[in-house]
């Protein structure tokens, strides 16, 4: 019997969760019970930083972490959240399961990590409670929320936004109006239940944020090879079904966002975005020459 | 085996009059050690991570605005208003007391810093108007206790950091509980001093309150400034925090003049010197929680308690009554850290919000600062009084009975923590 | 003059000092950024982060001086009933549990440091290494207080 911790941040329901609860019962299932995964979730083992170093020090063994994070690590996972890369889901699959997101994974176990697959968070839109948002001329001046990233930091100042990195949970920031809105993808105005507080949506799709699932290399090197297929297949499985039910699930979060009455922007001019966050790529940001290279290779692959 | 062993070196620890922040980092170790797979940097990385957050920064932040505001010259002014409208009362000097501190509570976030400041004035006088010694001192140490219940509080922004609760909420929730608990003590007080033939003070005089709310005007800005900024949504509550500091420079320094640049030093020194003393025991605890989630001890604990009954108005008895328990012994920060996850793993069978729940959680461990053997407010009174820890918690009771039936309202009559709160929008 | 002492009070006063100068330094990034958000309508973006690693040396740096000072409280109700000597008995344990836990600050923060040498911190692109270093070094600080605590409390005083 064989007992494997795996650490979220969000609460049950959110996308982290459904990936690995759905791992864990397909470890359960296919080991007979020999293997259980414990979720611990909510952040009681502490932040997806320190959750990634716990992982890193094999003190737990796995995690599912948003890509974001682990640009402290490696920066070569900044290019995924370079912005308006994806044109759709599709898109995105083809590269992340592909050998582009492979070389990303691989690039991992640099840090100790040994990358197994993503699942998704989604693409990130922006709401605000000030105002309809259809070009990057509405954005000038609103204080949106980023995560403590100079990359996304990097994003908003580019369209004319007033960035403003504050930690999660931000519901009563913007119930107060410390803030104007933030960017996520719709299933976090669900389960954070944003539409109480925020009034316009826009589908600006700027971000495809994936979660990495990745496990300790150390304590991996030292599973058996019939294990590490079981795991990996695992939560590839569970991967493959968390990014479709997350999908399938967009379109009534959206019809329940405009009944709850928020006003909704489906067709933005994302060209006026693009051409502002453009000035990106020459940015320090990707200037390493490894970052650089993938960049380049990635926007080939998304044309 | 690990949990045991984690709880029972605690105590040992907590027996032998080891400092809490040592007890609860060296009782983790311990279990670390025990449990074999884990390495003892997760010891560091929690300490830092634990310390490491926005919301806590008001800890600090809320002692500097009390230091500063106290070095300013304001418990005199705020004595004196206070005074204007209650000195008249039977017992004028206990209600002036309680009022003083209710108005003190608005500014510092700590109780002991409530019961310290108005006490240095407070207590002496009392004694001087022929109140008894220990009378004066348990007057005072009730009164300290609301410190706490009002905004800013220290345990409630701790409460806030542990659940993710809304800090501005919680602040906004205890304002009626403290005002409540205020009331009652001040209606105590006033029995027992017309029974004991404790006179009052003063005639009531409008023309003297209006004068004395004119001295004190900028001293009570500071609670306008962090209520009304949390409430309308101006500031969060660490940013409030800082402007409340601000403003207390501006007040010392500028208008009333008592505070030289060169004083700056010291006051910061001293607030960073007590803030650290509350910020380390979350460190180690931070440790604690971690090993005691590994283990599962909260889910353990509460489903413990789960298995004695379901009936939420029990459970929540019996929380009260586990809260009581860890005040009495445990100091403030610790017991915090020690409960609220298992509380909180309860919260689905408790049928109450979490922030009516943060209410009533700061609310047992303010009376357990009343309740010896590590009752600060106590100690904190007795040692302006002169007074034995003994004498004082004798004096004591009677506070704590109505102090109890308090928390019994606040407990099982949510609308008076739950209606500010509740307008805490945009 | 007891070596041990004199180290203690001289690390003693220039930690205090860094008190002081950590604690105006956050209020006043904080106070900053509300400044420039309502006045000026741009959030600084490093001010978060600055303000939280002031907390935290501010924490660790603190605690050193509260120790030295005798300030983290503890639960005395059995302690204050216990005879003389177990009353040194329980002191010499407390002092040797208060020292290991200061020793692991010293060496698993030393490891720890070096285990995250790589990793910057996202908005200052701060060194975590350097940010974590305060654990051991109060670890350090701790640890020289206790010793001289110690010294002090298992030796009679020459001159009383
Ligand atoms: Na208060
Ligand atoms: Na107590």
């Amino acid at each position: 019997a064989m007992t494997v911790k795996l650490g979220v941040v969000t609460k049950p329901g959110s996308a982290q969760n459904i990936a690995a609860e759905k791992f864990k019962a397909l470890v359960d299932e296919r080991t007979n019970g020999e293997v259980t995964v414990k979720v611990f979730h909510s952040a009681s083992l502490g932040n997806e930083t320190e959750i990634l170093q716990q992982i890193q020090m094999g003190t737990v063994e796995m995690g599912v972490i948003t890509s974001g994070v682990f640009d402290t690590f490696d920066p070569i996972v900044r290019v995924i959240d370079y912005p308006f890369l994806f044109r759709d889901d599709a898109q995105a699959d083809a590269v992340l399961d592909g050998p582009l997101g492979a070389e990303i994974l691989t690039g991992l176990e640099a840090s100790g990590f040994k990358g197994l697959c993503f699942s998704e968070n989604g693409f990130r839109n922006l709401t605000n409670s000030k105002r309809p948002v259809r070009t990057a001329a509405d954005v000038s001046g609103l204080k949106i929320r980023v995560m403590d990233s100079a990359l996304h930091n990097a994003i908003w100042q580019s369209m004319g936004a007033n960035p403003t990195p504050m930690p999660w949970p931000i519901y009563t920031e913007l119930e107060q109006g410390v803030i104007d809105g933030q960017e996520n993808p719709l299933w976090v105005l669900e389960v954070y239940r944003f539409h109480e507080i925020q009034k316009y949506l826009t589908l600006t799709r700027h971000v495809y944020s994936p979660h990495i699932a990745v496990a300790s290399l150390s304590w991996w090197n030292r599973l058996a090879p019939e294990m590490q297929s079981l795991l990996q297949t695992a939560m590839k499985a569970a991967a493959v079904f968390q990014r479709a039910d997350n999908r399938a699930r967009d379109a009534d979060r959206l019809r329940m966002l405009e009944e709850e009455g928020m006003q909704i922007e489906k067709r933005p001019d994302i060209a006026s975005f693009r051409e502002k966050t453009d000035v990106m790529r020459e940015m320090n940001l990707y200037q390493d020459p490894r970052v650089k290279s993938l960049l380049a290779r990635m926007l080939a692959a998304t044309r | 085996m690990t949990a045991q062993l984690l709880i029972l070196s605690l105590l040992f620890l907590f027996v032998i009059n080891a400092p809490i922040a040592v007890a609860i980092g060296v009782s983790s170790i311990i279990a670390i050690l025990v449990q074999g797979d884990v390495s003892l940097m997760m010891v560091v990385q929690r300490m830092f991570g634990g310390t490491d957050s926005f919301h806590l920064m008001a800890v600090p932040l809320f002692m500097y605005a009390g230091v500063i505001m106290e070095a300013g010259g304001i418990s005199r002014r705020i004595i004196d208003f206070a005074n204007a409208l209650v000195g008249w009362l039977p017992g004028g000097l206990a209600a002036v007391a309680v009022v003083s501190a209710m108005f003190f509570a608005g500014i510092s976030g700590s109780a002991a810093a409530d019961a310290a400041a108005v006490g240095a004035v407070m207590i002496p006088a009392m004694k001087k108007s022929g109140y008894d010694s220990d009378f004066a001192a348990a007057v005072q140490a009730s009164g300290g206790a609301i410190g706490v219940v009002i905004p800013p509080s220290i345990p409630m922004i701790v409460f806030g950091f542990l659940t993710g609760a809304s800090i501005s909420r919680l602040f906004a929730a205890g304002i009626l509980p403290g005002v409540l608990i205020g009331v009652s003590l001040i209606v105590v007080a006033t029995l027992i001093s017309r029974r004991r033939g404790y006179g009052a003070v003063s005639r009531f005089s409008l023309t003297e309150v209006l004068r004395t709310f004119r001295r004190a005007f900028l001293a009570l800005g500071t609670p306008l400034i962090i209520l009304g900024g949390i409430l309308f949504g101006i500031f969060t509550a660490t940013e409030s925090a800082a402007v409340a500091v601000v403003y207390a420079l501006f007040v010392g320094m500028v208008v009333y003049r008592n505070i030289r640049p060169r004083d700056l030093f010291t006051l910061f020194r001293d607030g960073s010197l007590t803030a650290s003393i509350v910020m380390f025991i979350i460190a180690a605890a931070s440790v604690f929680s971690w090993i005691a989630a590994i283990e599962e001890v909260p889910a353990r604990l509460s489903s413990g308690l789960l298995s004695l009954t379901d009936d939420p108005v029990l459970l929540l008895l019996l929380i009260n009554l586990v809260l009581l328990t860890a005040g009495t012994f445990v100091e403030t920060t610790a017991a915090l850290i020690l409960l609220v996850p298992m509380i909180t793993a309860m919260l689905p069978d408790l049928g109450v919000d979490l922030v009516h729940l943060g209410a009533i959680v700061v609310t047992n461990l303010a009376i357990g600062m009343l309740t010896p053997p590590m009752g600060i407010c106590l100690i904190v009174s007795g040692s302006i009084s002169g007074d034995a820890i003994t004498a004082v918690s004798r004096r004591v009771l009677p506070f704590l009975a109505i102090l109890i039936a308090d928390l019994m309202v606040i407990t099982f009559f949510p609308p008076l923590t739950m209606w500010l709160s509740g307008l805490v929008t945009k | 003059m007891n070596v041990l002492e004199t180290a203690s009070r001289r690390l003693n006063r220039g930690v205090e000092g860094c008190l002081a100068v950590m604690g105006l330094t956050m209020t006043s990034v904080v106070a900053a950024q509300v400044f420039s958000r309502y006045v000026l309508n741009q959030s600084l973006f490093w001010s978060e982060e600055l303000a939280r690693y002031l907390l935290v040396w501010l924490t660790f740096l603190g605690a050193s001086s509260a120790y030295r000072r005798g300030m983290h409280p503890g639960v005395d109700v059995l302690y204050v009933r216990m005879s003389p000597g177990l009353r040194k008995a329980a002191l010499i344990v407390v002092h040797g549990a208060s020292m290991a836990l200061f020793g692991v600050m010293i060496v698993f923060g030393c490891r720890f440091a070096y285990f995250v040498r790589l990793q910057i911190s996202p908005a200052l692109f701060l060194p975590k290494w350097i940010l974590f270093a305060v654990i051991p070094l109060s670890g350090a600080i701790l640890m020289v207080h206790a010793l001289a605590r110690l010294a002090g409390d298992v030796k009679p005083r020459a001159s009383e």
